[in-house]
């Protein structure tokens, strides 16, 4: 038997460990130090301090209109676009989670999995600028853009509840003798249904803010108009969309954290 | 009446759980099933709604063959058969009355089964079984807000909705604390005399067993080691189905 000192004295150390990865992390800032040195700041604190001047000074003719150019519509199309991007991404996921959840596939889950990868590794606009070529500029883009980068997070997310159900219900259901298809309605999705919502609820709120910046490929949305008006030095303009932008997303967030708890707890 | 004729029941991987076991079980009895664990008190309850297969014998319950019962045929026997489990089995995130309208579902049509339309009538049938278990004011709450008890009464409520002539319980109140089981197995003694439903509960503690089962059947290794009147039992017998002298683990209310 080994005492407690020796237990201590033989404790598994890492010092080499420690001082590999301290010289790997020391040498990558060294290395990418430089690429701050060639950014330029001439002039950057003027126009730092008219866009706070502005900040509190929006356009107010862009935001109490409701003409298309007007920023409650531009919004409005925002909001649009993650709502159906959402939808598209959450319904896409189904299949994908039910031929990816381990309890139902087993070890074939890795195709599915290969694929959620790719998907989740696709960087954003990447992606808009490929549908911009198919579908052209404009809402469509930003929803098909937003609908299929989804995928990679929902469809996770529902293998998890997938994968958490509680196969004593279904015993139950069996034992009180439901057929096939009433087990799947009253006893999986029953389950499933607080879940799923929830977990599209919050990918939303993630989504409204990716729909606000779309437009910087011209896939719909706000961006457009807040990128015009920035490289125009338009800030009161600027402002207003940022108003616009900042307002939706502190709503969206508040009732999405609400109403989520309220699914999963109950409270 | 549930009879065993020469029963016996080896699982795919070999296991022999039951061996030759014959029983006759009348309509209204109260029966403890009592052993230790691995006897085949599970395997001796979940034969009955065919939940495992007789591998030997045959098993004969309300004038039906279960040996060669099923698909339809068997749905609608187990709808005549209810059970409750150890781990109560309910959907946590929906109320109370959902969970036990659930026993309502295989006698609804397909499009309000599909939609979850309850009729009027099954949702009280759900509140009178909610009432008939003592917990009618929790009917609108969350299955998951309830504690264990409770939740045993919802599935014993959800068992009770199918209006069944028989009921199974696999170790019902295993997981519950002693007052609480007593409760528990109170509602079952009830029910029992009340509704003259035939019960068959598996146990692990001797002493709740003996105190509400009119019949107790202690199983040892698959055999039937005792078969009679809860007044017979002795020590000698308990030692026999045991297998050893009783231990604290099998009594839930220690010397008082
Ligand atoms: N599905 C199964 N497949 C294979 N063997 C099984 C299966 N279920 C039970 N057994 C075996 O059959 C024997 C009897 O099991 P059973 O579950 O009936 O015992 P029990 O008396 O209910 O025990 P416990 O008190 O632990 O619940 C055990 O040896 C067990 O390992
Ligand atoms: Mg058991």
């Amino acid at each position: 038997m080994k005492t407690v000192t020796q237990t201590y004295n033989d404790r598994p150390k890492h010092t080499l460990r420690t001082v590999i990865i301290s010289v790997i992390v020391l040498a990558l800032v060294v290395w990418s130090s430089p690429v701050l040195k060639y950014s330029s700041f001439d002039g950057g604190g003027e126009i730092a301090k008219n866009i706070a001047r502005a900040f509190f000074n929006p356009s107010w003719n862009l935001i109490f209109t409701l003409r298309v150019d007007g920023i409650p519509y531009l919004m409005f199309e925002t909001i649009g676009i993650a709502v159906l991007g959402t939808m598209l991404g959450a319904i896409l996921s189904v299949p994908f989670a039910f031929l990816t959840a381990k309890n139902i596939v087993g070890k074939f889950n890795i195709i599915g999995n290969t694929i959620i990868t790719m998907i989740r590794s696709f960087p954003f606009f990447l992606v808009a600028l490929m549908f911009i070529t198919v579908s052209g500029p404009g809402p469509m883009t930003g929803v098909l853009t937003i609908g299929i980068l989804s995928i990679g997070m929902i469809s996770k997310l529902y293998i998890e509840i997938i994968e958490d159900i509680d196969p004593g219900i279904l015993q139950s259901l069996d034992a009180l003798g439901a057929t096939r298809m009433q087990k799947i309605r009253h006893g999986i999705l029953p389950q499933l249904f607080a879940n799923i919502i929830s977990v599209v609820i919050y990918r939303f709120e993630i989504n409204v803010k990716n729909a606000t910046v779309l437009g910087i490929v011209a896939a719909g949305g706000i961006g457009t108009t807040l990128l015009t008006a920035m490289n125009a030095g338009r800030w009161r303009d600027t402002s207003a969309a940022l108003w616009g932008i900042i307002l939706v997303v502190i709503f969206i967030d508040y009732f999405s954290t609400k109403i989520r708890k309220k699914l999963i707890s109950g409270e | 009446m549930i009879e065993f004729k020469n029963v016996g029941k080896t699982y795919p991987n070999g296991v022999v759980a039951l061996k030759n076991v014959s029983l006759k079980i009348e309509n209204g009895q109260f029966v403890a099933i009592i052993g230790l664990s691995g006897a085949g008190k599970s395997t001796l309850i979940r034969l009955v709604n065919k939940m495992e297969v007789v591998t030997e014998g045959r098993l004969v319950a309300e004038n039906l063959d279960i040996n060669t019962l099923k698909g339809k045929a068997l749905r609608q026997y187990r709808r005549r058969v209810g059970m409750v489990f150890q781990s109560f089995n309910l959907i946590n995130r929906t109320t109370v009355i959902n969970n036990v309208l659930a026993a309502r579902v295989p006698d609804m049509d397909p499009i309000s089964s599909t939609f979850g339309f309850f009729s009027k009538q099954d949702k009280l049938i759900a509140l009178e079984a909610l009432n008939k278990v003592g917990i009618l004011e929790k009917a609108y709450i969350r299955a998951d807000q309830l504690s264990g008890g409770q939740q045993q009464r919802v599935a014993l409520a959800r068992t009770l909705a199918q209006n069944p002539s028989i009921i199974l319980a696999d170790e019902p109140v295993a997981s519950l604390d002693p007052i609480t089981a007593n409760q528990i197995m109170s509602d079952f003694e009830r029910i029992n005399k009340e509704d003259n439903i035939t019960i068959l509960v598996n146990m692990h503690h001797v002493d709740l067993a003996l105190k509400y089962a009119s019949r107790v059947i202690g199983i040892n290794q698959g055999e039937i080691v005792y078969d009679g009147s809860t007044k017979d039992i002795t020590e000698d017998i308990l030692k026999k189905i045991y297998g050893r002298d009783l231990t604290d683990e099998d009594i839930m209310f220690k010397d008082k």
